[in-house]
């Protein structure tokens, strides 16, 4: 399928000197929920302005639907955005702020009107047409932000860190609602975040950018279960990360030491035996298979003592040490009951299991 | 920074009325002061030349130079005056008022004068210290004096108590403004570690406002430093001002080079004097952090 | 038990020293305008105490007055012409310091606001000095252009005040919806600067009318009314004057309760 935007090695530099976006490579497909992750400064932000039209690139072309708009003024664009700080116009009512876009398109009076009344029924504020933008809750004013950007059905949605301004139990309802929206109306949705939560839970495709360039680019579980950095890894969920010399590579594994302990990792990179690498494992993804004994542990086993406990309600988490002296985390579902009570104390020496399928491996390289 | 910006075109068309009426109305007339400053009189009227002779004469002849030292004294004791009375006025309202309809009334108070004629206000304290004025006859009627006194009016006194009277709001608005912004805890922890009143006064309170003192000090001075209606109004011989005598070359003495040198240096004294109330007011911001 | 003694005592003072010193200061601001009232309908021609009697001829004979009647005109036309020169010039010169990048800008940010700081005479006699040199004849409209000039100042901080409060994501939010530049500055900049323009407007027409320095070179056979009342006011004292004084006050009064409650109304929003 033909990507609604292609962005064509697209740079930004401010002030001549700091990059924001770095020679970034990335197609958006149409329909699509794609999100851009990143912590602050790493130029999710400036490559969604770039998209909507209010910074221009240095270098680089941005296309949408085939055409190139990289050079094109925000108003000859159609792409709209939700802002972080809803921006609605306040000397105007709600209804006049989200039938600001189709005024502009000199659409009939009545048209307007039925249109924004709908709008308006979409999302749910029929009643505050009327009101002005500070009358409304933070809540509301988000929904006025969605219908007026919505309104004039653009080829792709900009949502900058929408929910930002929204304390968590609200943002949660809103992230199943703008699921909704997007099946709903099908427009491509482009949403800038820095809440790996809301990114794994509502996006078709995450983009995990780290310095001005894309980190990773993927489904949330590709991006879960296979980060390409140790970056992604810990961006993206937590992560143990130990490091480690190859010490075999064949067919059916490459193989790990730490500090005595033997990882056998899913042969998805190229490695050298004595290269120096590190294993992420997730902590979720260790079992506890019994106390230490005299045993020399297995492969993907590790062995070591508890420093801490966390109840976390669903799940318990404990802060363990290695005998190498690396702190490792381990979680443990709450399913049953007694679950609690059966969970290893404070100062247990406990053995912890991986699969070979959950270990990542990553090369000195990848830390970026 | 090269991101979103209006049109080339709207730009330039938004630009280009305040930039031909800056460079038209405001650049080229300082230029022409400046020029003719180095200018001949030669009656009736003057030629151009390039010397320095309006500028040795501002700094040579007692008549001038004095007049600068003169205009610098009653500015600064008019800026002195209104500090006294101001800054009390401030703090009082500030941290004794409780009520804020209260507090913002008097403020009020204070600042509406300025919305009331500037010659008014001149005007006034003519007809109040003059020899047949409201307070000669009053003490008169009363018995006080046996005869009206002259005293009064037409000296550099009358024109300190206008001049107060005409400019001590540029005083109040700033101070008050600084006070304001103090944190109210501050002041209460300060109490809270034993400090007396006073001594949040001077070693809390003070220090804070001081950037609003510049900035009141600052206004009050250069106002007053160039004003010549008040002067004419309410001064005397001995209250001729800077302003006056520029006037006067202008006017009467049809000698515009010696008025642009004199306009030139009343210009670079109140710049100077704003650009060093400008570092002094950063240089307390950033102690502030 | 002292001590508490003596720090009730210490506020009681102090209460007593702050009422005094607001109540001083009130009465140095106010006593005089008082004075000048109450001049005004007093019946005799000095203004000497104790009073004679109440009387109204001294407004009766301001406006049978053709002269002082034809300054006020002046003033007037003066005034609304300045100001709406100043909005025409300072509300772009505002939006261009905000909001546009160029050559020389610090320049003229400068040169547009040194006329509030700088003393009235220099304004004065530079623009005298540059309507000589272009051979124009002085008169009401140079009167007008040095307003302008000198109070274009006033428009432009406040003005540019309020730009900077004003969130820049409105603008953006405005093209994003397809506004053109010319329809984002009137659909969404100038309704949201509306309050800042308005009260500058009038604070900008107040300084006009009352305005001396600039005017006293500047202006050529046509007087403004500050200028009449100077002149008169040379010649010898009037109660007349007083009149014309306390209907300024009068006035001035409007303009203030007019522009305080224009601030709340922005404050409230």
């Amino acid at each position: 399928m033909k990507p609604i935007i292609e962005i064509d090695h697209v740079s930004r530099i401010f002030g001549g000197r700091i990059v924001a976006v770095d020679d970034v490579r990335l197609d958006i497909a149409e329909g699509e929920f794609i999100t851009l992750l990143g912590p602050s400064g790493c130029g999710k932000t400036t490559l969604l302005r770039m998209l909507a039209g209010f910074e221009l690139p240095d270098r680089g072309a941005i296309r949408l639907d085939g055409q190139d708009v990289t050079h094109l003024p925000p108003y000859r664009r159609d792409v709209n955005m939700v802002f972080q700080d809803y921006a609605l116009f306040p000397h105007l009512t709600i209804a006049r702020n989200v039938a600001f876009g189709l005024e502009r398109l000199r659409l009939e009076r009545a048209d307007i009107t039925r249109k924004v009344d709908e709008t308006l029924q979409l999302v749910g504020l029929a009643d505050k047409a009327d009101r002005m933008p500070h009358q409304l809750s933070g809540g509301q004013r988000q929904r006025v932000a969605l219908a007026r950007a919505i309104i004039r059905r653009p080829r792709v949605l900009l949502l900058d860190e929408p929910l930002s301004a929204l304390d968590a139990n609200l943002r949660e309802a809103m992230q199943v609602e703008l699921k909704h929206l997007h099946r709903k109306l099908g427009l491509t949705f482009v949403m800038v975040t820095h809440d790996q939560t809301e990114a794994l839970v509502m996006s078709d495709r995450i983009v995990v950018m780290h310095n001005g360039r894309v980190a990773q680019a993927g489904t949330p579980s590709e991006l879960y279960d296979r980060p390409a950095s140790t970056y992604v890894a810990n961006f993206v969920g937590t992560s143990n990360l130990l490091k480690g010399v190859v010490s075999d590579v064949s067919k059916s594994a490459i193989t790990v030491d730490h500090a005595g302990f033997k990882f056998e990792c899913p042969p998805l990179r190229s490695v050298a035996p004595g290269q120096h690498v590190i294993v992420g494992i997730r902590p979720e993804k260790l079992q506890i298979t019994g106390l230490v004994n005299g045993v020399a542990p297995p492969a993907n086993a590790l062995d070591c003592e508890v420093e801490e406990r966390h109840f976390h309600g669903n799940s318990i988490r404990l802060r363990c040490r290695l005998s190498s002296g690396e702190p490792l985390l381990c979680d443990q579902q709450l399913g049953t009951t007694g679950a609690l009570k059966a969970a290893p104390a404070k100062g247990e020496r406990i053995r912890l299991a991986a699969d070979a399928d959950s270990l990542a491996l990553f090369t000195e390289d990848d830390r970026a | 920074m090269k991101g979103f910006r209006l049109d080339r075109l709207p730009g330039l068309a938004v630009l280009s009325a305040p930039l031909v009426w800056a460079v038209l109305f405001l650049f080229i007339p300082y230029l022409i002061i400046f020029t003719y400053s180095f200018w001949l009189k030669k009656y009736p009227t003057f030629i151009p030349a390039f010397q320095f002779g309006n500028y040795a004469q501002i700094f040579a002849d007692p008549q001038y130079y004095q007049v600068l030292l003169r205009t610098g004294k009653i500015a600064l004791m008019v800026t002195a005056l209104s500090l006294l009375l101001a800054y009390p006025f401030a703090y009082f309202l500030v941290f004794k008022v409780k009520s804020s309809r209260v507090r913002s009334l008097l403020y009020m108070a204070v600042i509406a004068p300025l919305w009331v004629s500037y010659l008014l206000r001149a005007y006034i304290w003519k007809t109040i210290l003059g020899s047949e004025g409201v307070l000669n006859s009053f003490l008169v009627w009363t018995g006080i004096l046996s005869a009206p006194t002259d005293l009064l009016l037409y000296n550099q006194f009358s024109m300190v108590v206008t001049l107060t009277y005409i400019f001590i709001p540029f005083m109040v608005m700033p101070i008050f403004t600084a006070l304001e912004k103090i944190p109210r805890n501050l002041v209460e922890a300060a109490g809270d570690l034993g400090v007396t009143p006073w001594g949040a006064l001077a070693k809390v309170i003070w220090p804070l406002s001081l950037p609003g003192v510049i900035a009141g000090a600052t206004f009050t001075f250069c106002l007053t430093f160039g004003d010549f209606i008040a002067p004419m109004l309410v001064g005397g011989p001995d209250g001729v001002m800077i302003a006056n005598v520029i006037t006067s070359q202008y006017g009467a003495a049809l000698n515009w080079p010696l008025g642009s040198a004199l306009a030139v240096v009343l210009l670079i004294i109140v710049l100077i004097i704003i650009e060093l109330s400008d570092r002094l007011q950063r240089k307390d911001r950033i102690g502030l952090g | 038990m002292i001590q508490a003694l003596n720090n009730t005592l210490f506020r009681r003072l102090g209460d007593g020293v702050f009422v005094t010193m607001i109540a001083s200061i009130l009465a140095f601001l106010y006593l005089p305008v008082i004075v000048l009232i109450v001049f005004s309908f007093n019946d005799s021609s000095s203004l000497t105490l104790p009073l004679s009697g109440f009387t109204w001829k001294w407004y009766q004979s301001v406006f049978a007055n053709e002269d002082l009647l034809r300054a006020l005109r002046n003033s007037f036309y003066v005034a609304s012409l300045a100001t709406v020169l100043t909005l025409v010039i300072g509300v772009p010169a505002a939006f261009a310091l905000d909001r546009l990048n160029f050559p020389g800008k610090t320049l003229f940010r400068r040169l547009v606001l040194l006329p509030l700081v700088l003393p009235g005479i220099i304004t004065g006699i530079s623009m005298l000095n540059l309507f000589k040199l272009m051979g124009f004849s002085l008169s009401l409209e140079t009167v007008i252009i040095g307003h302008a000039t000198a109070l274009l100042s006033v428009v432009v901080t406040q003005v540019f005040a309020r730009l900077q409060r004003l969130s820049r994501s409105y603008e953006e939010a405005a093209a994003d919806l397809g506004a053109r530049p010319w329809e984002t500055f009137f659909l969404v900049i100038l309704p949201n600067i509306r309050s800042a323009m308005i009260g500058s407007a009038l604070l900008s027409f107040t300084l006009s009318f009352d305005e001396i320095p600039v005017t006293f070179f500047l202006t050529g056979r046509d007087n403004t009314l500050p200028m009449y009342i100077w002149s008169t006011m040379r010649r010898g004292l009037t109660p007349e004057i007083n009149a014309v004084g306390t209907l300024i006050i009068a006035a001035s009064l409007v303009l203030i309760v007019l522009s305080v409650s224009l601030l709340k109304a922005d404050d409230e929003r």
